[in-house]
């Protein structure tokens, strides 16, 4: 097992804030932020 | 002035610069001593990837009138074979100390290139860019027709004049330059082609158009009439027109048509001619025909031309 | 922990239209050095073009490409087969060997050159429904465009260059809109270049045909005034076009009309470029460029959002190529993270010499661009750092 990569208060598809966290090469959770982005 | 590259390029004052200059350059050559020291310690290359005698030969001479040292380079190439390269090329003729390069060369744009591709400090005479410009043809017929045309030349341009430019306008860089500079001098241009041999995208020209030199000869009084030279390759095999036979029926010059211009009417040809194709023997010999003065002038303008890209650049670095 | 304030997430971009020239032209560019200017440009898969030398009409080319891709691993590389024989038109090449070999090729183009023959083509279109492929075509009448050498129009006929008239492209796009109906196949349509070719995957489109249709980023920003300087770098195939064909093909862009941006990045060694316009070899770079092009004509002019690009740079392109199984794929738990992250803030200024392709013809030099990819992960390794992300994977 590789260690986790965390992807921070990314854009999804530049309208959705989220953490997109990254293991063995595949996405493991879409911690998604509802709130849309501006208000962040 | 620090190329000579397109007529397009050429102000009102520039191409009437040119002209009365080169109206001084033919008066000293009715002097028993023709050559000049103007241009003594400098270097012209004619450059040429095309072959053309006669250009060559006139380039040749007005550099030597001026007292020039003239180099002639051949170089090889076409756009199967590629020879050596535009841009080493260029850089030899830097490294020989080139003051000026005058280039011929089958490709539309290959003296834009050598003069603003940082390969070469000297100045660039267009003579002849594949089926894009032949400036100093241009201005030996605005000169020719300035002459025979205007009462009083010197400082004038050809205002209320018309000129008919005849044939294959598509591939020839005599007609795109014609246009442009005409123009510019205030002359009225009109272009005699059959529709395959006229460019897509004519429209921002500035001139008119008719299809049948019959048709130019009816609606205009034309002062000038110059026929382009008409390649018969291009007659055939799928080709731009149906035959020569049709070609001379419609768009050549013969003494009927001839007799059609107003008596103070001239025929031009930038050589070199295909007579009984674009013009009959009469027509070409006529006292109305100036070609071999075009010739005659060409040493003139084309002395012009690289005195004033040369004689005037002194001081400076 | 990487902090992605500001960033844009997208799924990794898939190229359907990228000359990677080896085996071949590796003076040009090599599988390895594209593959890294595609990761760069925030690509996780591109399509290799079949135009190499050997010509990959094969299975065992085909493979090698495959295998070398893999083996550098900053991308996936997916050959496309060619259509024909050594590109020549006559005769169908071993597209089914191609198919079932391990690179799994599923687009067949002659790219570079139109599959001209109609005969040829209908053939081509009925073979390729027996592994669900599709034709890629590169529409142009070869006779209505021997010698061109730039669009044929105001700007060719001032400058003396031979014209590539619009509908040398227009009317192939309409015949093989009409053979792909007629035999009840899929064609692409690469690089659309003019107004009237968008009219038409319009009307094919509305009537059911199973078309799509893709614009380069150069075909979305330049036109053919760009030839007035005879710089060879602007010399490309389909030609630049007049200004209302790029407003054309940006509204069909955002109207959906046109389904992805691909960019024909075609590398030429500086001496096929660095000659007469005339002679000088057609294509530019466009791997590293394509993303900031993409955000400055569509999404800062509000054409597109960035859920559009996904869509046209990667979804799309990953469903056409039939490799939506890998890429192109929803950003959610589950799937392969294979990610873009796009900074639309930071700005760059294109440089030649900085560019990861072997090749520097790049007709963008001195030009800036909004934003670009700044992480690009492959399968959740990443294959594109941005210098100031470095230390969060250190």
């Amino acid at each position: 097992m590789s260690r986790p990569i965390v992807i921070q208060n990314a854009s999804l598809y530049g309208d959705t804030v989220a953490t997109l966290v990254v293991e063995d090469g595949v996405i493991t959770a879409v911690d998604s932020d509802t709130r849309p982005e501006g208000r962040s | 002035m620090r190329h000579l590259l397109s007529t397009r390029d050429l102000s009102r004052e520039d191409a009437i610069t040119l002209l009365d200059t080169a109206g001084q350059m033919a008066a000293t050559q009715e002097r028993e001593v023709r050559k000049l020291p103007t241009l003594r310690g400098k270097t012209v290359v004619n450059l040429f990837f095309e072959d053309s005698t006669r250009t060559r030969i006139s380039f040749e001479a007005a550099a030597k009138r001026l007292s020039a040292d003239v180099i002639n380079f051949s170089a090889k190439g076409s756009s199967v074979s590629k020879g050596e390269s535009l841009k080493d090329t260029a850089l030899t003729l830097q490294a020989m100390g080139a003051d000026a390069v005058v280039v011929r060369h089958w490709a539309s744009g290959a003296a834009y290139q050598l003069a603003h591709g940082g390969w070469l400090h000297g100045s660039v005479l267009n003579a002849g860019d594949g089926t894009h410009q032949h400036p100093t043809q241009a201005l030996l017929d605005a000169f020719t027709m300035r002459r025979h045309l205007v009462s009083d030349p010197t400082g004038a341009d050809l205002a209320g004049l018309t000129v008919a430019i005849v044939g294959d306008v598509l591939h020839s860089r005599v007609a795109r330059s014609n246009v442009y500079l005409l123009h510019t001098l205030g002359a009225r241009v009109v272009l005699v082609a059959p529709p395959t041999l006229v460019p897509v995208g004519i429209e921002p020209w500035p001139c008119t158009l008719v299809h049948t030199l019959d048709e130019a000869l009816e609606t205009h009084e034309i002062d000038a009439l110059m026929m382009l030279r008409v390649q018969r390759e291009r007659m055939t095999g799928g080709g731009f027109f149906p035959s020569p036979g049709e070609y001379t029926r419609l768009y050549g010059l013969d003494a009927d048509r001839m007799s059609r211009l107003p008596d103070h009417g001239i025929v031009m040809h930038p050589g070199p001619m295909n007579r009984g194709l674009e013009i009959s023997a009469e027509a070409a010999d006529s006292s109305r025909s100036v070609i071999v003065e075009q010739v005659a002038n060409g040493v003139a303008v084309r002395m012009a031309a690289l005195y004033l890209l040369l004689a005037g650049e002194e001081g400076a670095s | 922990m990487i902090d992605a304030t500001g960033l844009v997430a997208l799924p990794g971009l898939v190229d359907l239209h990228t000359h990677l020239r080896e085996p071949g032209r590796e003076d040009a560019e090599t599988i390895e050095t594209g593959s890294r200017a595609a990761a760069r440009g925030g690509w996780t898969a591109v399509h290799a073009m079949a135009n190499t030398t050997p010509v990959a009409d094969t299975a065992g080319v085909v493979e090698q490409v495959w295998s070398r891709g893999q083996e550098i691993g900053l991308v996936d590389v997916y050959p496309i087969g060619a259509v024909t024989v050594g590109l020549k038109g006559e005769h169908l090449s071993e597209m089914g060997a191609m198919a079932h070999s391990k690179a799994r090729v599923r687009l067949f183009s002659d790219d570079g050159v139109c599959v001209y023959d109609p005969v040829i083509m209908r053939r081509a279109l009925e073979y390729v429904k027996a592994f669900d492929g599709a034709v890629v075509q590169h529409a142009q009448d070869l006779r209505l465009t021997e010698g061109a050498q730039m669009h044929e129009g105001e700007v060719s006929a001032e400058l003396g260059l031979a014209g590539w008239p619009a509908v040398a492209e227009e009317s192939i796009v309409a015949r093989d809109a009409l053979l792909a109906e007629h035999v009840g196949s899929r064609v692409h349509v690469q690089h659309l270049s003019t107004a009237g070719s968008v009219e038409i995957i319009r009307w094919a489109k509305g009537r059911g045909i199973n078309v799509t249709a893709e614009a380069t980023p150069h075909h979305l920003l330049l036109t053919h005034e760009e030839a007035r300087t005879y710089d060879p770098l602007f010399k490309v195939n389909p030609p630049l076009r007049t200004q209302t064909d790029v407003d054309a093909l940006r509204a069909a862009v955002a109207d959906g009309t046109i389904d992805i941006i691909a960019t024909d990045h075609a590398p030429h060694a500086s001496e096929d470029k660095d000659c007469e316009w005339a002679a000088a070899s057609f294509g530019m770079l466009g791997l590293e460029t394509a993303l900031g092009i993409v955000q400055k004509v569509l999404v800062d002019t509000g054409a597109a959002t960035w859920r559009d690009v996904a869509r046209l740079m990667s979804e799309a392109p990953a469903r056409i190529g039939s490799v939506d199984d890998a890429h192109g794929r929803p950003l959610a738990a589950g799937e392969p993270a294979n990610i873009t992250l796009v900074d639309p803030r930071a700005a760059w200024t294109v440089r030649p010499e900085d560019l990861a392709s072997r090749a520097r013809n790049t007709p963008y030099g001195g030009i800036e661009l909004p934003g670009r990819a700044v992480i690009t992960l492959l399968r959740g390794v990443p294959t594109h750092l941005d210098p100031r992300f470095e230390g969060a994977f250190a």
